[in-house]
């Protein structure tokens, strides 16, 4: 494996759920902080001959937040035309709730927002977000080609997104 | 123009949730210009790590990523199987062709050949034109028939190369 490979990797490793805490509050949608630190990861892929090893975390969330900050700009459907208002709009006013609990809130509102789409998206979403399956595992378990699964994960994604953007229900 | 680097009480009240909205905005901004203070922002948000993160995104990253480059060799070995079974088509063809020429041109080249009698020529052109015909058909046939006959061409050929 290349250099450039281990090193992303680790980084990966190391950074994934910063970037995912930091994405998340400030997009304050699950799913679009999944395309968020997707977007983030595969910059930094591309970026990382440039980049000279010195304090990595700061390198993830420079451009995890400016990830965040080009898609609340784009994200114009919400009519909010300035960035300050835009972020006053997607901040929430109420205080995080402790750690753990945080964490099982989390886990509970995407198993109740899984529940809600309609076969085959629900099992395929639970087993995706909740249960911590890959595409390749949900294939062989219910016998379908990975392309399918990888389909119908996309799918669900989207009206997930679509309905906790609506509902603001994770 | 650069932004001011963030306070500690400012890392402080975002971490807890209690930074004044009207902030956040030039709080990221300052974060986006600013590996220095990103860094102080990510130490500190490291210490309490509270989402819990979709476990297939590390997978589907990996995919689009590291893994891709294998998946692309992979097409690569893929193509280049197919373009050599395409060239090896292409070259098979391109024999059978050249072959079957080479027999028509040795066919015209005998039946050409000066003073061999009237109804020697008709019998030749005959030939001639049967190979031809079944060149289009089928070039294994031609093989076939030039192999019946040239044991009688190269004869032909001798009696002609003897008059000439």
């Amino acid at each position: 494996m290349p250099d450039k490979d281990k090193k992303f990797i680790e980084m990966l490793d190391q950074y994934e759920k910063l970037a995912f805490s930091i994405c998340y509050k400030m997009t304050n949608n699950y799913f679009d902080a999944e395309d968020m630190v997707q977007e983030t990861f595969l910059s930094i892929y591309k970026s990382l001959e440039n980049f000279d090893g010195n304090n990595p975390g700061g390198f993830v969330t420079r451009i995890a937040v400016n990830k965040c900050l080009d898609f609340l700009k784009r994200a114009d459907r919400r009519a909010v035309p300035t960035e300050e208002n835009i972020l006053l709009e997607n901040t929430s006013s109420v205080p995080p709730p402790e750690e753990n609990f945080l964490q099982e809130e989390t886990k509970r509102g995407l198993i109740k927002v899984c529940q809600t789409l309609k076969p085959p998206y629900n099992e395929v979403a639970l087993d995706y977000y909740c249960n911590g399956m890959t595409a390749a595992q949900i294939a062989d378990k219910a016998g379908k080609k990975l392309k399918t699964i990888q389909t119908q994960i996309r799918r669900a994604k989207e009206m997930l997104r679509k309905k906790a953007r609506k509902e603001d229900i994770i | 123009m650069l932004t001011p680097h963030i306070t500690e009480i400012q890392l402080k009240n975002y971490i807890s949730g209690h930074m004044a909205q009207e902030e956040q905005a030039g709080f990221y901004k300052h974060i986006s210009e600013c590996t220095f203070c990103a860094g102080k922002l990510a130490s500190a948000m490291q210490e309490k790590e509270t989402v819990y993160t979709p476990p297939g995104l590390k997978e589907s990253i990996l995919e689009q990523t590291v893994y891709n480059k294998g998946g692309l060799t992979r097409n690569v070995k893929l193509l280049s199987f197919n373009s050599r079974k395409k060239r090896n088509e292409f070259l098979m063809y391109t024999a059978k062709v050249c072959f079957a020429v080479s027999i028509a041109v040795s066919v015209i080249m005998t039946t050409s050949l000066p003073g061999s009698g009237a109804a020697g020529y008709k019998n030749r052109f005959s030939l001639t034109k049967e190979i031809t015909e079944k060149d289009r058909k089928n070039n294994s046939k031609v093989l076939d028939l030039f192999r019946s006959t040239s044991g009688k061409i190269s004869e032909d050929v001798s009696k002609a190369l003897n008059l000439e």
